[in-house]
């Protein structure tokens, strides 16, 4: 019950979030993809701006413990770049889809629809899928030393600022 | 506040609450998750059950099954659509639309049938990419990108390039 309300509770704040920062439109995520204005990167590289530095500090002061991701290079860079084209022909990505169908867009309901009948073809072909990911190595690569959790986070702290500055610069 | 620069604030408030949500209920947001348990509680609901008993909705202690829907995930993305609604309500620009985006226009015209079968495939093809990756952009853009994981930027490049590509195709020749 308290992860349903508080699921519920941050899903409210991140949709009041998505709709200011006008991440709910197609001409927006999709402006960001043929480099006509930034808005998507920039609304991403805030958050992870944001949560990088408030997480490291959190996992500095032993509040917050992490674990990496298993992951297989093959499935990220092919299941992503095939979600990327997904998402570069609907507009939306899974979580932005719903908050458009919340601000009345019919085309998110469409998607939200192909996105199910996606996820049913995907179960149908899971056991080949299943079966042909068993043999790829896993890997799990994240930083968890103290000094290079402070290093790499000023370096990204740096780097994102100077891409901000880019970005001003040229008005995108 | 302009409206460039309000995006970096956004995504700003949007990267605390994602350490908020982690610190306080060790909850990540991932909403993709939610449509594999969406599609099994329709197949549910529709009668065909016999479809539900598929490994991909009985793996991982039935992970993707309806059976684990009223969790944080599908709250968060419920919560996602309230709160979008709420705002567009409140800033009086809440409207049923059908209408077609303006870049889509300047490539299509205004071809309403044909956006919502472009939506409805690239929903599909998103899908799939997802289920490849295990993930989605906020999961690997943002929870997973949080924790200094490799996973996180190698998979939101790809999906960042992939976008790039299927636009490449599609709006190349517009000027």
């Amino acid at each position: 019950m308290i992860q349903a309300v508080a699921g519920l509770g941050v899903g409210i704040l991140v949709g009041i979030c998505l709709y200011l920062a006008k991440m709910l439109k197609y001409d927006e995520q999709v402006g960001s993809m043929i480099f006509k204005r930034m808005a998507l990167l920039k609304f991403y590289m805030g958050a992870q701006l944001t949560s990088l530095l408030s997480l490291t500090a959190l996992r500095l002061l032993g509040v917050i413990d992490v674990s990496f991701s298993a992951f297989n290079w093959l499935n990220a860079i092919l299941g992503g770049l095939v979600f990327g084209f997904g998402w570069g022909m609907l507009g939306y990505c899974p979580g932005t889809c719903s908050g458009a169908i919340g601000t009345g867009k019919v085309d998110g309901i469409f998607g939200a629809l192909g996105i199910m009948v996606g996820s049913l073809l995907f179960a149908v072909c899971y056991p080949v899928f299943s079966s042909y990911s068993k043999n790829l190595v896993v890997t799990k690569i994240g930083v968890s030393d103290p000094f290079w959790l402070c290093i790499l986070s000023l370096a990204v702290a740096f780097l994102y600022l100077l891409i901000f500055r880019v970005f001003e610069r040229h008005n995108l | 506040m302009a409206s460039g620069k309000l995006a970096y604030f956004m995504g700003g408030v949007v990267g605390l609450l994602l350490t908020f949500s982690a610190a306080i209920w060790n909850n990540y947001f991932a909403p993709v998750s939610v449509y594999p348990m969406l599609t099994s509680g329709s197949i549910h609901i529709l009668g065909f059950d016999k479809l539900n008993k598929m490994a991909f909705f009985t793996a991982n202690h039935g992970a993707n099954s309806y059976h684990n829907l009223f969790g944080f995930q599908t709250f968060f993305i419920i919560g996602i659509l309230v709160g979008a609604f709420l705002a567009s309500l409140f800033t009086g620009k809440f409207k049923i639309s059908t209408e077609v985006p303006e870049l889509f226009k300047q490539r299509f015209g205004n071809k309403r049938l044909l956006r919502f079968t472009i939506a409805f495939i690239g929903g599909f093809i998103m899908s799939i990419g997802a289920m490849i990756a295990s993930g989605c952009s906020i999961l690997y853009g943002i929870s997973v990108f949080a924790k200094f994981d490799a996973a996180g930027i190698v998979t939101f490049i790809a999906f960042y390039l992939g976008g790039i590509l299927a636009n490449w195709f599609i709006y190349h020749k517009v000027k």
